[in-house]
């Protein structure tokens, strides 16, 4: 009899977690790990708490991403991180996940026991089974007596107010959007319209211009929104890999050989200088000419 | 106060999709005209190192080719460098080799690693590291400031006379992005960082003397034997292919998206 145990800090993970879980069958518990969360003392006592499972199931957050290694390291297992999909084959766990950039599949079987995995908990239709979780106990006496770090601040940037993750409507600016100008001045606007959330390409969050926060793609948030316009976003596979689950991609960039349109569905060739202000414009007189009726 | 930064060489991964080729049969990237270049995430880690000020020792294992990777580290200004003559593996595998060229190279008082590697992107070693030098491991930062004598010393980028050099810190204090935001961890050293991209990281540019220069220096170099890590198991790759999935897009004017667009989010 197998054992998966999921470890989940929100709902939403939770739930996808659960449908991984039920792909590879066997008993399933799930723990809440919660609260004040500091990474040593958390990994103690995960490692207690996870004896017995061989499969242990983690979410895409920073948190889960940090300690699903160590974690697989204690327990002697094997970690595979950015699972997409998940099987057991001969009853070994196999786990597909984007290689080089996003420009390849690769399906990773894990050698050792227990497999620890961080999944995009979001690419996983929901499950029943994380109904009854328990909370993680901290039990001090369990420390591992290794030196610890303190995160001694929190600090949550502006706009959180909804979660990237969950946008509905995101707008998306890259390098050729050429500044912080053009995407206060041009793109906040049509988001504000459209009840839209903000993103950006790698190379406008290095540039300072957005915080990191803002990055989509391989190294920053996965989305899948109904509707994600890339602006002035040449669609480098990195950037192309956080948003392979947007439904609909609108593509505006000057360059009609960029890769993103090859993977919009919808596309304007020019530069965002006009063809911004012009959506916007035409986006009002649709909205009054709605209201109207 | 001595920091390694461990840098891997990969295949450039900015090689647009219609240039990429596998190799099925051996589960991996075809080399192809791509060339190889240094993870950006690696660089990101040097160039964190060389603003937080110290005596800095860039370490790499891979093969012959990956010697470049170092002389464009002590170009930047690192200065050593560490060479473990092999071929990648798993990160566990990975883990161990650098563990144990590490403890001969050591002792340091930091041990940076980027986030991800652009190429496999497992994303594990840093802290497998961690694990197995039975230190703590910060993750995601992109920021690191040093105390000594008794005050945070900002990151300068021109520290290489500070007293950073000379002194042990007594305590880091970390900068790291998550989710929402950004986090301030403190720590004693010795400790692991694994870093990642941020505006005041992105990577110095060398200048050409010192890049002439970095050819003269000497590397310090092991072999895997030497350093006697033995095999393990941990994954295999059992399938490797490229998805095929191309959209046929719609090319419209202004009137017309913003029809489409009005109407994707009506149906919300
Ligand atoms: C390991 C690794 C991880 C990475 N992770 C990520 C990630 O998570 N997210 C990410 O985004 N990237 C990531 N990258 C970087 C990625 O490879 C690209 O370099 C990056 O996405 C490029 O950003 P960009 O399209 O904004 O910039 P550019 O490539 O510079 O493209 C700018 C685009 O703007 C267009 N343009 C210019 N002016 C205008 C105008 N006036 N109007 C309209 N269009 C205009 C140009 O035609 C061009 O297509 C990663 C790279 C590596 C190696
Ligand atoms: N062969 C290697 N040599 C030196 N450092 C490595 C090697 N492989 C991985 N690393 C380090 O580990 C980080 C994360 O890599 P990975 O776990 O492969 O995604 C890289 O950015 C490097 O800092």
């Amino acid at each position: 009899m197998t054992n998966v145990l999921i470890l989940f800090a929100e709902d939403r993970a939770a739930q996808g977690l659960a449908g991984a879980a039920e792909q590879l069958g066997g008993e399933t518990r799930a723990i809440l790990v919660d609260g004040d969360y500091q990474i040593e003392e958390t990994l103690d006592a995960l490692v207690d708490a996870c004896r017995g499972a061989d499969v242990i199931l983690l979410a895409n957050d920073t948190y889960s991403q940090e300690i699903a290694p160590r974690l697989a390291h204690r327990l002697g297992g094997a970690c595979v991180g950015d699972g997409v999909g998940v099987a057991r084959v001969d009853g070994r766990v196999r786990v597909t996940r984007q290689v080089y950039g996003g420009k390849a599949h690769a399906v990773v079987e894990v050698r050792r026991s227990p497999a620890v995995l961080w999944l995009r908990a979001r690419s996983f239709s929901g499950g029943a089974a994380a109904a009854s979780a328990a909370e993680l106990s901290r039990d001090p006496g369990a420390r591992s007596g290794r030196r610890s770090t303190r995160i001694v601040e929190r600090n949550v940037s502006a706009q959180t107010h909804a979660r990237l993750e969950d946008a509905q409507v995101i707008i998306s600016g890259g390098r050729g959007i050429g500044g912080p100008e053009g995407f206060r001045d041009e793109l906040e606007p049509l988001a504000k319209m459209l009840g839209a959330q903000m993103a950006a390409s790698r190379a406008a969050c290095d540039a300072g211009w957005v915080p990191p926060t803002w990055q989509v793609g391989q190294t920053g948030k996965k989305v899948a929104p109904e509707l994600y316009v890339a602006v002035a976003i040449t669609g480098a596979s990195q950037h192309m890999a956080g948003i392979s689950e947007a439904r609909n991609i609108v593509a505006i960039n000057i360059d009609p050989d960029a890769p993103i349109f090859k993977h919009a569905r919808y596309g304007i060739v020019d530069d965002y200088r006009k063809v911004v202000p012009l959506l916007r414009e035409r986006l009002t007189n649709l909205g009054n000419h709605e209201g109207k009726r | 106060m001595n920091i390694v930064v461990c840098m891997k060489q990969i295949l450039d991964p900015e090689v647009p999709a219609r240039d990429f080729r596998i190799d099925a049969a051996r589960r991996e990237a075809e080399r192809g005209s791509a060339s190889l270049v240094t993870n950006i995430f690696c660089e990101n880690a040097l160039e964190t190192a060389l603003q937080s000020g110290g005596n800095i020792t860039a370490l790499t294992y891979g093969p012959e080719s990956a010697e470049d990777t170092l002389r464009k580290a002590l170009a930047m200004k690192a200065n050593a460098a560490a060479h473990v003559a092999g071929e990648g593996g798993h990160p566990l595998h990975v883990a161990q080799v650098l563990a144990a060229a590490i403890r001969k190279l050591g002792p340091f008082d930091l041990i940076l690693t980027g986030r991800e590697s652009g190429d496999w992107g497992a994303g594990q070693t840093g802290a497998l590291l961690a694990e197995e030098l039975g230190l703590p491991c910060v993750s995601f930062a992109d920021k690191i400031e040093v105390m000594n004598d008794g005050g945070w010393q900002m990151a300068d980028g021109k520290a290489s006379d500070s007293s950073a050099i000379r002194h042990p810190p007594s305590a880091i204090r970390v900068r790291r992005q998550t989710d929402a935001g950004f986090e301030t961890v403190e720590a004693q050293p010795p400790l692991v960082v694994t870093i990642t991209n941020a505006e005041h990281n992105v990577p110095r540019i060398p200048k050409v003397r010192d890049v002439m220069m970095a050819h003269k220096q000497p590397l310090t170099r092991f072999t895997v034997d030497e350093l006697g890590v033995a095999p393990a198991d941990y994954y295999e790759i059992v399938e490797l292919a490229i998805p095929q999935k191309e959209t046929r897009c719609e090319l419209l004017d202004v009137d017309g998206l913003a029809q489409r667009i009005a109407e994707i989010t009506a149906a919300l």
